[in-house]
Formats: C-alpha cells, structure tokens, sequence
C-alpha cells in the first residue's frame, strides 16, 4: 500500500492478499496453527509401549529432536513395509490419478485443501517411493514425480496423516479399490518409527497395554463401574439385574468399547445392553482385562494393534465362552472383522455363534467367533423375542448415522435401520449420498477425536452435519443414532456446533428405552432420566 | 430501495461476490466449489451460492437486515472454521462493498443518498458478522471443555475408579505443552 492513496481498499487495510497463491503440491510447507493438529505423545506412555526415540518435542517447534539417521529409518521401514504388504506395493504403483477420489474425502470438502485430496494426500508418500524405489523416479526425480524425503516433508506427512481419519469413503469411489486408509496407516507406522506419535493415540494405547481399556481402569474399578450401571437400571426399571464379570464358564464373553461404561451418552446405551441382556436370560460375562473394545493399536502400527487385541481371544479362552459378542464400537469392528482371526486366530476353541433364543447360527462370523450386538438383536426381534413398545421413544425423531468401520468395513448397514425401525415410529434417513456405503466420517476417527484440533474436527465433520441439518430442517429430526463410542463422543460438540437442537443417542439406548421387562415397574422416565411421552407432568408434580 | 440501475446489475454483482468468496479458497479447490451443485457433496459451496443470493436480495429489496443472521451465521460459521484469521473470514462483506461501487455509476445526488444508504446496511452486517464470528470461536471453546467432561463423566462422580498412576501424572499432553 502505498501513501499516496486516500482510500486503501478494504482488503489493503486488512492487509491480505486474500486469493491464495498456487502452490507446487511438491511444496512440503505446512503451518501448524493451533485447533489444527494434535499434541506429541507423552514421554511416559511412549516408555511403557517401549517405543524407541522417547523425547519430549511438539509440532508446532522447529526441531522435532529427529535422531541423526531418522531418514535412513524411515526409508527402510517404506522398503520393508512394500515387500511385507502386496497392497502397499500396488496402491503406490497403481494410481493413475483420474481424479475420482478427489471430492470425496470429508476434510478436502469442509476445508477446501487441495493436500486433503486423497489422491495427493497419498501422493505425499508416493513421491518418496517414486524417488526412492522406482527406476525412473531414481534417475528423473522430480521429472517422475518424486521428492526427496526431507524434514518438510516429515512435517507435513505428520499433518496431513493425522487429517485423514482411516474412514474409507475414498477408497469406495476409486475404480482400482485403492484404500487410502492404507496408505496413512504405513505413514503412521513410519512416523512411529522415528518417535513422531500423537498424544491421543499413544496414552490410550499404553492404558490399554497396562490395565485392557484405554482410561487406565483396573478391575476393581470396571466391576465397580458394571455395578453401578446396575443400580441405575434398577432404578429406572425396578429390575435388578446381576451382571457377572471374570465369570468362568459363561457362554458368551461380552465386550464393549470402555466409553460405555463411562462416557456420555455411550453409558445409556449400555444400560440398554444390561436391560437386554437379562430379559432374554443370556449366560454372558464381562471380562475385567478384555474392559476395551476400541483398539487403539489400529492408529498406530500393526503391531501395536495385534498387541492390544491379543486380550480378546486369550480371555475368551481363559473364561471358557463359546464365543463374543461385541458392543456399538467402530473401529474397534474393523480390528475384530478384518484383522483379528489372522493376526491373533485361529480362534478354534471357540464355537460358531448360535443364538441360544433363537437358535440363528451366525455363519458370518464362522472364523472370527464374534458377533455384534446389532445383529444378535435384529435376529431376537425378527424372531419376534422381545417385547417393545416403541411409543416410549416418541420424544425422538430419529436419523441414523452409519459409522464408518460397521458400514464400510463390515457391511452392518440394515441390521440397526431394521432395529431403529421396531424400538421406534419416527425414523428418517438423511439423504442418500451421505449414508450406508457412502456415509460421511465424524471428523473425528482413528484416535483424532481429542481436543486440541477441534477445529479441524469440525471442517471435517461438516459434511456430516450439513445432511443432518437437512433432516432436522424437513423432517424434525432431534436425535442422531450412531454405533460408534467415538461417534458418540465426538456428535454432540458437531451438533451443537452446525445443528443446535440434535442431540446423539445409541441404536441400544432406544433399546432399551422400548424395552418392555418382564415385572418392570411402570416406568416414568427414560434411561436419561428424562420423562417419557406423556409423563411429564407426572415428574414435575 | 436502490435504483433501477442497480437492480439491473444484481445477478453480476452476485456472481462477481461469489467468485471473490470462493476466491479465498485454494485455486485448486475453486473448480470444486463451484461446479459441484449437490448440496450434500458440496455443502461449503452450496452455502455460498444459497446465503450470498439471499443476502443480496434483501440488501437490494431494503428488507429487514436482521432477518439476514441466519445466512450470515451459516457463512461465517464454516468460515470461522477453516484456515483464516478473523478479518479473511469477515472480508467477503468489505468486498461487497467494493463491487458494488465498480458496478454502479453515481450519477445524482438521489443515487448518492441510495448508495450511502445500502453501504451502510452493508456495514451494519459486517459488525453483525463481528458479533457472529466472535460467538462462533467462543463456542468452540465451550465445546472443548464440554467435551472433556463428558469423555468420562462418571470418572468425574467417583475418581477413585480411575488407576492412581493416571491421576498423578495425568494424561493430558497440555502439561507438556
């Protein structure tokens, strides 16, 4: 701006250039503002993980403390993770970018980065093996499209591997199946490798390796926490209802997702799994050691996850079940559904699941032994085993939000619909482009959903919301069900935030509520505690 | 009201506005905020182009411009969002200004007192977008601690049930922040 003039323009004033430059995507630079990224792991956790390079360093500092020959680390682990992964080696080869990917990811739609493209997104690792494992890329470089793995370009796989949230929608518009996920899984490892982890992912892993659920508790502290939920129902229902834990010789091995036990609104739903269990006469034990379905791992490396799942199958051993069934969880199904009978199977002392209502053999679950508490309940009501009265749940006008891993990497898609559809009379889909195989990520999977980078957290889950405001504008709709404890966490601030006036739920919860007992007492509230349709003026008397 | 003029050139004054907003984007995200019609693919250009037609076509019909918090709350909202400091966010509405004056002649003191006049309804939605911007990062606050407390709220009725070890050195990388 010069003197000379006497009306600088507005955007003279704020002085910006308020059209962004292009950039060379090669262009490694990145700004960790704050609300963007996530903290570095605790020194503490990573020592009990035994993870090597154990510093205190933050992203936002210059010198992240790299050990002298971090680059020779990381190029070894791409080398050895190419010839351990056949998937690897083809989604760095195969991509031709057409482009199709390129829209779809929630956090390029919400925040216009061209970086969140998954195409480039991957393309951020695939320079480096183009420079460092292609003939052409070794004698073209950049030419070829390689990139010299430099410290800039550490910095900004850091930042752009922990914007992806593993949720597969890219993967289902790409014609060669390339799974994105994939690709900021191996950054991870990698980073991992030199000691570049986030806090939210490393702490939770290491609580998770010490005491078997990511909040640190101990066992006395579990069966406490099973007790109490006990009591809660009992007051609501009347019914007191005898959950075991460390039971041996139970028939089924419970688990759920440690947040249902203690976050909200996930604890509702498992009053609801409680409520169930027990109406139907299930022989089932928690385990006070496999206290965690969520695995943690999965965000970090492979092995850290075959580490934190290990506990599943030893416990259902050590307790003698006949098989597991699993709580409303996300990625904690993509463990269990994908990884689990290979990486710590085969589990052949176990039986295939056979619901002792019903008599439904599970032959989906004929390997791995376990089921989900959606399809287990689908078939008791299909059977027509229990008794509902959904009018309880008629304070709700409901959508569902298909979570990412159940939807895309397990295919649960019409078991919670064809539930929501008999616990309760006003359900809406949100429009079709955003649900079932399609459906839009929290914002907040694959260990991001933490507090520092709430921000990125809510461009990411716009498009989420942006079709739920939809629903809740045509339709009224004032309750988001989801099957995912990290979903239930992170909704509530999403809605609060783009959708005032819609509150989270689980598909278990409804359940619940619609739940009629055998000797219940008349119930005037819900597992909320708020009253049910048509007592209200009953509580405020 | 503003003159026929003016009124002439509101579909151009419109679409110079939106391309200037989808300008403060990446170059290579334009095309896609642009051409993308699908509300639900589309959510951050779909906004644009519904609030910016509304906004001016109240400015233009004199209505009421308190009934323009709403659109202006869904524009600023994802905008408070996304990588821009206070004034990027709220620049859009100086730039309003700005190409309105470019497309309109002054001719009359008549067309004078009418461009004053819609300048500064214009200004008084650039401080509602202040006030607005400002509720927007506020809220992001509150959610972040309201967050937290839900993430274990019956840890928070009865701490003895979480293990000593994570109580004393916390797990909470703020402290090493």
């Amino acid at each position: 701006m010069t003197m000379s003039k006497k009306h600088p323009k507005p955007e003279e004033l704020v002085a910006i250039d308020y059209q962004p430059r292009r950039r060379d995507w090669m262009d490694p630079h990145v700004e960790f503002r704050k609300g963007t990224f996530n903290y570095s792991a605790n020194p503490k956790s990573m020592e009990y993980l035994g993870l090597p390079f154990v510093r205190k360093w933050q992203p936002t500092e210059d010198d992240w403390k790299l050990p002298p020959n971090w680059k020779e680390i990381i190029l070894n682990g791409l080398r050895e993770r190419i010839d351990r992964f056949r998937s690897l080696r083809i989604f760095m080869d195969i991509c031709v970018r057409c482009g199709a990917c390129a829209d779809k990811c929630h956090f390029y739609i919400g925040s216009g980065d061209p970086k969140n493209m998954p195409v480039l997104r991957a393309e951020l690792l695939r320079s480096v093996y183009r420079k460092d494992f292609t003939t052409a890329g070794k004698i073209l470089g950049k030419l070829a499209g390689g990139r010299e793995l430099t410290i800039p370009v550490l910095k900004e796989w850091f930042y752009y591997f922990y914007q992806c949230t593993e949720c597969r929608r890219c993967s289902v518009f790409c014609p060669y199946g390339i799974d994105t996920a994939e690709i900021t899984i191996i950054g991870r490892e990698l980073l991992n490798l030199v000691g570049i982890g986030i806090d939210w992912i490393t702490t939770p892993a290491a609580n998770c390796f010490r005491t078997g659920n990511h909040l640190g508790i101990q066992p006395h502290g579990f069966k406490d926490s099973v007790d109490f939920a006990a009591d809660d129902l009992e007051d609501i229902t009347g019914i007191k209802v005898n959950p075991s834990v460390n039971r041996k010789g139970a028939e089924v091995l419970f688990v759920v997702p440690s947040a249902d036990y203690f976050g909200d609104p996930h604890y509702f739903g498992f009053l609801g799994y409680l409520a169930l269990f027990h109406e139907i006469g299930l022989d089932y034990t928690f385990s006070a050691f496999a206290s965690e379905g969520g695995n943690f791992g999965l965000f970090h490396s492979h092995e850290m996850m075959k580490r934190l799942n290990a506990k599943i199958y030893a416990e259902a051993k050590r307790l003698g079940v006949k098989y597991i069934i699993g709580g409303e969880c996300g990625h904690m199904w993509r463990v269990l559904h994908q990884y689990m009978d290979t990486m710590n199977g085969p589990a052949d002392f176990l039986e295939v699941p056979k619901s002792p209502v019903t008599g439904t053999v599970f032959e989906n679950a004929r390997s791995t032994k376990m089921i989900h508490i959606a399809e287990f309940t689908a078939d008791l009501i299909k059977h027509r085993k229990l008794k509902l009265d959904p009018h309880r749940n008629d304070n709700h006008r409901i959508t569902f939000h298909d979570s990412c891993n159940p939807a895309r990497a397990m295919g649960l898609l019409e078991e919670p619909r064809y539930i929501l559809k008999n616990v309760c009379n006003h359900f809406y889909e949100m429009p079709e482009n955003t649900i079932r195989e399609q459906t839009f990520c929290c914002g907040s999977g694959s260990g991001l959903g933490t507090d520092e980078n709430l921000e990125m957290r809510l461009r990411g889950g716009f498009p989420r919301a942006n079709a739920v405001r939809y629903v809740h504008e045509n339709h009224g709709v004032n309750l988001l069900v989801c099957i995912c404890a990290i979903d239930k966490a992170t909704l509530p601030g999403l809605m609060d935030f783009w959708v005032p006036g819609v509150s989270v739920g689980g598909l278990h919860e409804l359940v619940g509520n619609a739940l009629v007992m055998k000797g219940e007492k008349e119930r005037d509230n819900d597992f909320r505690g708020t009253p049910l349709p048509g007592k209200e003026e009953k509580v405020h008397v | 009201m503003i003159g026929d003029s003016l009124l002439k050139k509101k579909e151009t004054v419109l679409d110079k506005w939106r391309k200037a907003i989808i300008a403060s984007y990446s170059p290579d995200a334009s095309l896609f905020l642009r051409n993308q019609k699908n509300q639900f693919a589309n959510p951050v250009g779909f906004t644009i182009e519904k609030e910016t037609a509304e906004i001016v076509q109240t400015l233009f019909d004199g209505g009421d411009i308190e009934t323009l918090a709403i659109s202006l709350d869904r524009l600023i909202r994802i905008r408070s969002v996304q990588d821009f400091t206070p004034s990027q966010a709220t620049l859009f509405l100086f730039q309003l200004k700005r190409i309105i004056r470019e497309e309109t002649t002054v001719e009359s003191a008549e067309d004078y007192q009418k461009m004053a006049a819609l300048e500064e309804r214009i200004d008084s939605l650039a401080l509602l977008a202040f006030d607005i911007y400002s509720r927007c990062r506020e809220q992001i606050y509150d959610l972040r601690l309201k967050e937290i407390k839900a993430r274990a709220f019956r840890i928070m009725k009865d701490s003895d049930l979480i293990s000593l070890d994570i109580k004393q050195e916390g797990n909470s990388p703020h402290e090493n922040t």
